[in-house]
């Protein structure tokens, strides 16, 4: 009896290890997927950290320009323009750029300043095809310590309100974001063309004396034939 | 007085009835619409009046040419087709004289347009100096592309002996000589061809010195030169055209 008993007993004894066995290989691969989801964790944030560093650096390589110390203002008296449409307006800006410590003796830098308007209403930028000749001004050098004013010619094609801005773009770093002015506002006002010129006297009277001269000649001569009596 | 029946009826024939001047007023109708658009519409009023100027004279000088080129071009084959042309011959006047005839019939026509276009050239340069100029040079350059067109037409009215052959070829000629400035791109005139095209096009040059005096303020008869003296040419070899061709009118020829 003692034999069978042990006999039971064994396989009792194996189907407990094969539990245990069981429940170490789950809970094995619990921790292999908590280290997982540990590490991957842990990844994610180094590479975070390293975006965040590499931003900290590129906008680093951005400041170059606020190392350049270049600056760009618009240097219109006021900080609302209002004017009407077919109108010009002139944009002035100058370009200064300071002496710095930093900056390497008298290295001239040189790049394109350029002016931008933006549509308030529609929140669009404007295509200036028709609005100015020039949309882009070509700096050949500036030195630092010296200040350049600039220039634009702006027609106001259409009514509306606008903003506008004027841009520095350095070609010495490709990389670098461009410097911006502050920007002023820009209120368009519609104009009513019913009569200018007097266009309307001359547009309807030529005509009207034209018919009035024929008709009067084509009468008489009809009076004359006997067809009007 | 005998020499200029001839006109006399050409000219009374255009202004005998409304059917006859309806022309005039469908002209100042068209410049009365131009001038207003030019002036009121929204964004062609951006234009500087001496772009609006420009515009305005090549209507004029493109309408004065048409009806100028269409008007001719029926002169003679008219008369051959209704069986005039030899009562025409037979008349005591030279015939070269006949053809001269018709021919200032045909520009009395252009003057009247171009004195019905004076007020709107006037309105539309208010404001500026550039009325004079406008009227002077759109009158020069009208009269005597006007005049060369006129016996053009004339000469291919008595070859072609057939009003519709001859309205389709001088019109066809006013196109081909309009085209290098209406009709192509500025692209396309900055090419070698476009180029060669302008110099010997006196529409071209005609058009040019109307954008250098209105648009360029180059008001100098000096400076215009260069391009006075193509058109120029350009109506002496259609007045030796003329000449040549009415010389051989004929009875026996049609």
């Amino acid at each position: 009896m003692k034999s069978t008993s042990i006999e039971l007993t064994l396989p009792k004894k194996s189907k407990c290890n094969l539990a245990g066995k069981r429940i170490r290989g789950n809970l094995i691969c619990v921790y292999l997927i908590i280290l997982a989801i540990g590490l991957s964790i842990l990844f994610m944030h180094s590479s975070l950290i390293n975006t965040a560093f590499s931003q900290l650096s590129s906008s680093g390589l951005n400041s170059s320009s606020s190392k350049n110390a270049v600056r760009i203002n618009i240097s219109n008296s006021s900080q609302v323009i209002r004017e009407m449409v077919g109108k010009y307006i002139i944009i002035n800006a100058s370009l200064n750029y300071l002496k710095s410590n930093k900056s390497p003796g008298n290295s001239t830098i040189d790049g394109i300043a350029y002016i931008s308007i933006v549509d308030v209403k529609d929140r669009i930028p404007v295509d200036l095809e028709d609005w100015s000749v020039e949309k882009g001004l070509y700096i050949p050098s500036i030195s630092p310590g010296q200040s350049l004013p600039l220039e634009w010619n702006v027609r106001l094609v259409k009514a509306g309100s606008y903003t506008i801005a004027v841009l520095f773009n350095e070609n010495r770093n490709p990389f670098s974001s461009p410097i911006v002015s502050s920007r002023i506002n820009l209120e368009v006002l519609p104009k009513l063309n019913l009569n200018p010129s007097n266009v309307l006297p001359v547009a309807f009277g030529v005509p009207a004396l034209l018919i009035g001269v024929l008709g009067t000649l084509n009468y008489f001569r009809g009076r004359k034939t006997g067809i009007y009596r | 007085m005998i020499h200029l029946i001839i006109y006399r009826l050409e000219i009374s024939g255009s202004f005998y009835s409304w059917r006859g001047a309806i022309w005039i007023i469908a002209a100042a109708s068209i410049f009365s619409l131009v001038a207003y658009l030019l002036l009121t519409d929204k964004e062609l009023s951006l234009l500087d009046q001496g772009e609006m100027l420009f515009t305005f004279s090549e209507v004029i000088i493109v309408l004065g040419l048409l009806m100028s080129g269409i008007n001719s071009s029926s002169s003679i084959s008219t008369e051959i087709e209704g069986g005039t042309f030899e009562c025409l011959l037979l008349t005591p006047i030279k015939h070269i004289q006949i053809a001269i005839q018709k021919m200032l019939s045909t520009v009395t026509i252009w003057i009247i347009l171009y004195l019905v276009s004076i007020p709107y050239l006037i309105v539309l340069a208010n404001g500026t100096n550039l009325a004079f100029p406008a009227i002077l040079y759109v009158g020069l350059y009208g009269t005597v592309l006007s005049i060369a067109i006129s016996m053009i037409s004339i000469a291919l009215s008595w070859i072609l002996k057939n009003s519709k052959n001859s309205i389709m070829v001088t019109i066809m000629i006013i196109l081909l000589l309009c085209a290098p400035s209406l009709f192509f791109g500025t692209s396309l005139r900055r090419t070698d061809f476009g180029i060669m095209l302008e110099n010997i096009n006196p529409f071209s040059h005609a058009i040019n010195s109307l954008d250098s005096v209105l648009v360029d303020n180059q008001q100098a008869f000096y400076e215009q030169l260069p391009h006075v003296w193509p058109v120029l040419v350009f109506a002496i070899v259609c007045s030796v055209i003329f000449v040549i061709t009415t010389k051989k009118f004929e009875v026996s020829k049609y």
